[in-house]
């Protein structure tokens, strides 16, 4: 029986159809996930965002300018001054790599785009190719059908949590690891169900893909050996496996350890050794098998035994005496702070004090994910209905990254796939019992329930293939499954219960609901996208009283000052996070960068900012020092500005001189921290303090000054800062960036204090005999 | 002043005129006139203007039609821009660079007159040069609130191959604040009465005494020097370089114009800091310095659409662009009011300080291009530059991007450009590229706007390659694919 009387067609003429609207449906998908990405370029230009993209794009224009070779072996001179930094084995490359192929592409088609422009839309082009691995992932042969492969592209085509990182102009290495860790999980299950080596070894060169784009690849590192652990443990074991995991890692691993940076670290550290011990096991497995086939079944019980113990222990006796010796690397820092939250921030302060590495806040979630986030376990819990080998991955997938994103606020990224895979399947097996047409019989038309075999005795239901009909079947069950109590209670009411949806007025609720999630879903994903996820974080936008859009652009102003009007040598010291900033747009030497690998030099800035002037002086004359940036957010209320940053830098140089500085001295008596009149005495003689609110005072003509960020009044006499470190060089507009410049040293050798002072005009006061002789004495 | 240049000319042209800079010893510039009266009035402002008028008298009756005008190696270091004509007449004279003279080293320039001049007739000449980089700061920093004062220097004397009757200089200054102004004894001694007056902003040097001919090997025009040393409130921006690019679609029937300057304000640079404070209180004061350039106001064609102005780290935001008004009738098109691009670089251009940046637009072709009829050619002309007002341009390269496929071309700049090249210019789905002319120049001013012509011929199938060739690999990739698709690749078990 059905409930409508659907139009008969040919079956080529539905698959015709059906295969042209999946390919119709995916392009617009890709299109929805490209376009939905451009607002950062609509709302302001096609610019490169935020910090780490800035280094990307430098190093994708040494790539593209200079060839391969030149990249590879590229030392930049300029950043971490004096140090250098070897760039080319110092970075996963596959980014530049992906970028500078494609432009040349595009250029030996004659199509000169810009490289700039290449960055900026690498991002979303490579998401178009996200939702198109997504949906071949979620695929009929994989895990459900097409419906919930469509529905997954469309999700995490425009999911927040996955655009929140690839935006246009967000060119970073995540723009394309998502991409690479879709297709590289579709091919390992692909592997895996067909036992095929060829799709494993395909997995392997995606998978080096991966590990040559992000450092994110020991994700998949893990998961895939995690992955067959579980089907081990499962009893699952099979020849099928075991070429597929054989075939992945023996060629993963060897060519993932062709990236220099990544080097020989697959056999050395810890994170990779999960991988590599499920290869050893996989292979004792294997053998175990193969012997059990020749021998009886009591000798195998016997020497199984044996032959497992001796394995296990030498296996677990070689690991720790190689991790004893060092042969093994320990676990890294940032691997503890995934298991323990607290510790970096008592250990690695540079890792605490990065924001996307901050423990996730809840309302993150619904942010991010939406309506995802409550299918999430209920297509969770439908993939425990099936369980094959793909379900159990996904399943594991699903556990694995939740915890992840619960620790790193970045990590979400991770979780945003397998959240999109399990929605839609949750989804669109909810779609499937009530778009079927399909309805029981009534039980009291003859009595007895029956539920009418589908395809037996309706004849216009010729049309609905034959797996179709399957799906409809199982979908018919998993719906049963959601709703167990109502059903149940039915049961029990009556003893021939008939289980179905009858009648199309309920067909329609459930679906006009779940059109109506459906519709807020993109709405919301709109919104977020569009407010939150889409400013470049270089050009700042504000809205003027008329309510036009009135746009910031401080930092680009600084930084193309210091391009055109500074010698190509000044070295700029600031904080790290604006290093690459300033290798990008000021194109100067910096101290320290955003490629946080030297703690000691990072600290030595965090020293220099955080010290009284004197103490300042000596750091920045040995370190070349010519000009120093700073970010003040307090005229405008910008309040991702160094002051608000500053305790990091106290924190972090403390970890190097704990003598010297101290994060206490910073607070007020009672423990708080602030710039106004309360504010310490350490606070106040910082140089970070006195080149911030330099002149501040100025501003206001004489009522006393107000710091937008802090909400506070500053003390009524502005710091002097025109004794010995530096000088104003230059000021934005809005006084976001400014530049000081360091002074050099007197030329007739007297300390800068006593110049200063002879240039001010000043007599020496006759006090000074005095105190000098005080301190001869002292 | 305009040269026709073939294409097959162009190499010989240029050789020719590198090799024309030597003007021949054994050529002497023969006595044939006498200047009469001589009055010089340079104005002074970011660049310096002087208009000279030459009343001539002829000395000889045989085709008397060229008048030598010669400069001093300082003068002709500055000097960017010379145009003549007759007092009283409309139309500019000829003026033909012959280059330097090995004998006395000056720079000889000849001003072929409308007709010869027979023996006793007299003639005005007006003689309009314009020197740039002719004045330099002093002294040479000044802090954001000082005022800034210039020096001027030139020669006190008229450099000419013909004897000089009488002459005399007169120097304005921007305002009447003149800090000093200076004569050598040498020259006041030649002065028929008071030898320097200053009168408001103005300094007059001279009349001198009769002076024999000055453009010789002996004379030596150093003592002779004059200075004026005085307040400077206008801008001075110089255009270190210029590089134009002009691009031609017949398809899109639209002329892309980009345009990209590299600056510097010239004015005394920056003592000490740049103290936004003192920036901004100036600015509410209304009493900033006149010498910082905030902002450069750039007119486009009327037609600009699409505009577009950037520099190397993106978009200038803090700039404008005002379309032109959309006027209509008869007295719009003749006479169309210009777009205009108030270009605010990122921060306000001190003393010393650079800028770059790029401005493009879009221009319907049909305001620079026309069909001619008769010979069957498109003519196309592209202005060599926009002019800043009062703006030097120390060298620039103006390229002009013909269709693919344009054959037959004939190019005539609207000066004499001392390098031509013909290049090409592979751009968007081109198969063989655009033929392209570059054009180098140098020392140029804003009245070196005049237009380049180019004419061309493009054959039906050259407009019709594009499209073919993209629909032939699109063809290529579908056919591929399609076969691709019906071959069974799998190995049957």
């Amino acid at each position: 029986m059905t409930v409508l009387k659907l139009p008969t067609f040919a079956p080529s003429t539905l698959t015709n159809a059906a295969s042209l609207i999946r390919i119709l449906a995916l392009a617009s998908i890709a299109g929805a996930a490209i376009s939905s990405r451009l607002f950062a370029v609509i709302n302001f230009e096609s610019i490169i965002h935020e910090f780490d993209p800035w280094f990307n794009y430098r190093a994708t224009r040494v790539l593209a300018s200079q060839g391969f070779t030149e990249f590879w072996n590229w030392f930049d001179p300029t950043a971490w001054y004096p140090l250098g930094r070897v760039v080319g084995g110092t970075i996963y490359p596959g980014l530049m790599a992906t970028s500078g192929v494609i432009y040349n592409i595009l250029h030996a088609l004659h199509l000169p785009v810009d490289i700039r422009n290449v960055c900026v839309l690498l991002a979303p082009g490579f998401s178009g190719l996200t939702a198109w691995a997504t949906y071949m992932y979620a695929l009929t042969k994989e895990l459900k059908d097409e419906s919930a492969g469509l529905l997954a592209a469309i999700f995490i085509g425009i999911a927040p949590g996955y655009i929140s990182r690839s935006v246009a102009g967000s060119y970073d290495n995540e723009a394309i690891a998502i991409f690479l860790l879709m297709i590289t999980f579709y091919i390992w299950i692909r592997a895996l169900k067909d036992g095929s080596v060829l799709y494993g070894t395909l997995a392997a060169v995606f998978y080096f893909y991966m590990v040559a784009a992000w450092g994110g690849y020991a994700f998949i590192t893990n998961m895939i050996p995690l992955h067959a652990f579980v089907l081990l443990l499962m009893g699952r074991y099979s020849d099928r496996l075991y070429s597929a995991y054989s075939a992945w890692y023996a060629v993963g691993t060897l060519a993932s350890m062709q990236v220099p940076f990544v080097g020989f670290q697959p056999v050395q550290t810890s994170e990779h050794m999960a991988a590599l011990g499920v290869f050893g096991l996989l292979q004792l497995v294997a053998f175990v098998q193969t012997i059990r086939s020749y021998l009886a079944s009591k000798q195998f019980q016997v020497m199984l035994q044996w032959f497992l113990i001796a394995a296990g222990v030498i296996g677990g006796l070689a690991i720790v005496g190689l991790t004893i010796t060092k042969t093994i690397a320990p676990w890294t820092g940032r691997f503890y702070s995934l298991w323990d939250t607290g510790y970096a921030k008592k250990y690695i302060p540079i890792i605490a004090s990065v924001s996307e590495h901050q423990p996730t806040a809840w309302p993150a979630f619904f942010m991010d994910l939406h309506m995802l986030i409550f299918l999430f376990p209920a297509g969770v819990i439908l993939c425990f209905k099936e369980l094959r080998e793909e379900h159990v991955f996904v399943i594991i997938y699903a556990v694995m990254a939740s915890y992840f994103a619960g620790v790193m606020v970045r990590l979400m990224l991770t979780l945003t796939p397998v959240v999109c895979i399990a929605a839609a399947v949750a989804l669109s097996s909810l779609l499937d019992i009530y778009l079927s047409v399909e309805e029981p019989a009534k039980p009291d038309s003859n009595g007895v329930g029956e539920t009418a075999p589908p395809g037996a005795d309706v004849p216009a239901d010729a049309t609905v293939s034959k797996k179709k009909k399957k799906e409809v079947a199982a979908a018919a069950a998993a719906a049963a499954a959601i709703t167990p109590a109502t059903t149940a209670t039915k049961a029990k009411t009556k003893s021939s219960t008939q289980y179905g949806i009858f009648g199309i007025d309920t067909r329609l609720v459930v679906v006009l609901n779940a059109i109506f999630m459906l519709v807020m879903f993109v709405l919301h994903c709109t919104w977020v996208t569009s407010s939150a996820y889409s400013s470049p974080s270089v050009v700042l936008a504000s809205r003027r009283p008329d309510g036009s859009q009135n746009i910031i652009d401080d930092f680009r102003e600084a930084y193309y000052w210091l391009r055109q009007n500074t010698p190509q040598d000044a070295v700029v010291m600031s904080w790290w996070d604006y290093g690459y900033q300033i290798a990008g747009m000021a194109d100067r030497p910096t101290l320290v960068d955003n490629n946080t690998w030297n703690n000691t030099h990072i600290a030595t800035v965090g020293k220099a900012m955080s010290s009284s002037e004197e103490v300042s002086y000596p750091i920045l004359r040995k370190h070349d020092v010519d000009y120093i940036l700073i970010i003040f957010g307090g005229l405008i209320g910008y309040s991702g500005d160094d002051i608000n940053k500053f305790l990091w830098m106290v924190r972090i140089a403390q970890g190097v001189w704990p003598d010297e500085i101290k994060e206490p001295n910073y607070f007020t008596a009672r423990g708080e921290y602030k710039v106004d009149d309360q504010a310490s005495e350490t606070m106040k003689n910082s140089l970070m303090y006195k080149m911030s609110y330099y002149r501040f005072n100025d501003l206001f003509s004489g009522s006393p000054a107000f710091d937008r960020v802090r909400n506070q009044q500053l003390p009524k006499e502005g710091p002097k800062l025109d004794y010995i470190a530096a000088e104003e060089a230059f000021t934005s507009e809005n006084w976001i960036v400014r530049i000081y410049e360091v002074k050099k040293e007197d030329p007739l050798g007297r300390d800068l204090k006593t110049a200063n002072a002879f240039d001010g005009g000043k007599k020496r006061k006759p006090s000074k005999p005095t105190s000098r002789r005080k301190a001869l004495v002292a | 002043m305009r040269t026709q240049l073939h294409l097959l000319l162009l190499a010989a042209a240029a050789a020719a005129a590198a090799a024309a800079d030597l003007w021949p010893t054994h050529q002497r510039l023969a006595p044939s006139f006498i200047n009469t009266d001589v009055a010089r009035t340079v104005e002074l402002s970011s660049q310096a203007y002087v208009k000279a008028s030459y009343s001539i008298q002829s000395l000889s009756d045989v085709d008397n039609d060229v008048f030598y005008l010669t400069l001093s190696e300082e003068e002709e270091k500055v000097t960017g821009w010379i145009e003549a004509k007759v007092k009283g007449a409309s139309g500019g004279l000829q003026v033909k660079r012959l280059g330097q003279h090995a004998d006395s080293l000056v720079y000889v320039y000849a001003i072929t007159l409308p007709k010869a001049l027979p023996k006793g007739e007299s003639l005005t000449l007006l003689i309009d040069t314009i020197e740039s980089h002719a004045t330099y700061p002093k002294p040479a920093f000044a802090s954001q609130v000082d005022n800034h004062f210039r020096v001027y220097e030139a020669d006190g004397l008229v450099l000419s191959p013909y004897e000089t009757t009488s002459q005399r200089l007169r120097i304005k200054a921007p305002t009447p604040n003149i800090r000093s102004y200076h004569i050598p004894p040498a020259l006041e001694a030649l002065a028929k009465d008071e030898p320097a007056v200053k009168s408001g902003a103005t300094v007059t040097f001279g009349p001198f005494k009769s002076q024999p001919p000055t453009a010789t090997k002996d004379f030596d025009l150093a003592p002779y020097r004059v200075s004026v040393d005085f307040e400077m409130n206008i801008p001075a921006l110089t255009v270190v370089s210029l590089k134009r690019t002009a691009e031609v679609s017949h398809w899109g029937a639209n002329l892309n114009v980009q345009d990209e300057y590299v600056v510097r304000n010239d004015a005394p640079e920056l003592k000490g800091q740049f103290s936004r404070l003192d920036f901004q209180m100036s600015q509410h004061a209304r009493r900033m310095s006149p010498v910082i350039i905030p902002a450069l106001s750039l007119s486009l064609p009327s037609g600009a659409h699409s505009v577009y102005y950037y520099d190397i780290v993106g978009n200038v935001s803090t700039s404008v662009f005002r379309p032109a008004p959309k006027a209509a009738g008869r007295a719009a098109r003749l006479s169309p009011q210009n777009a205009q691009l108030d270009l605010k670089p990122r921060y306000p251009l001190m003393g010393g300080w650079n800028y770059t940046f790029t401005v493009g637009w879009d221009a319907p072709l049909g305001d620079s291009e026309r069909w001619d009829e008769v010979n069957g050619r498109w003519v196309l002309a592209v202005p060599f530059l926009t002019p800043l007002p009062a703006t030097p341009i120390d060298s620039a390269e103006v390229k002009i991007i013909l269709p693919e496929g344009a054959t037959d071309i004939t190019v005539h700049p609207p000066f004499d450009v001392p390098l031509i090249e013909r290049g090409h210019h592979i751009t968007y789905l081109d198969t063989i590229g655009r033929p392209a002319f570059t054009f180098h120049a140098e020392k140029l001013t804003e009245r070196h706007d005049g237009l380049i012509y180019i004419t061309y011929k493009v054959p039906t199938a050259a407009h019709l390659q594009k499209p073919l060739a993209v629909a032939a690999a699109a063809l290529i990739v579908f056919s591929v694919m399609w076969t691709l698709k019906r071959v069974d690749m799998t190995i049957k078990k």
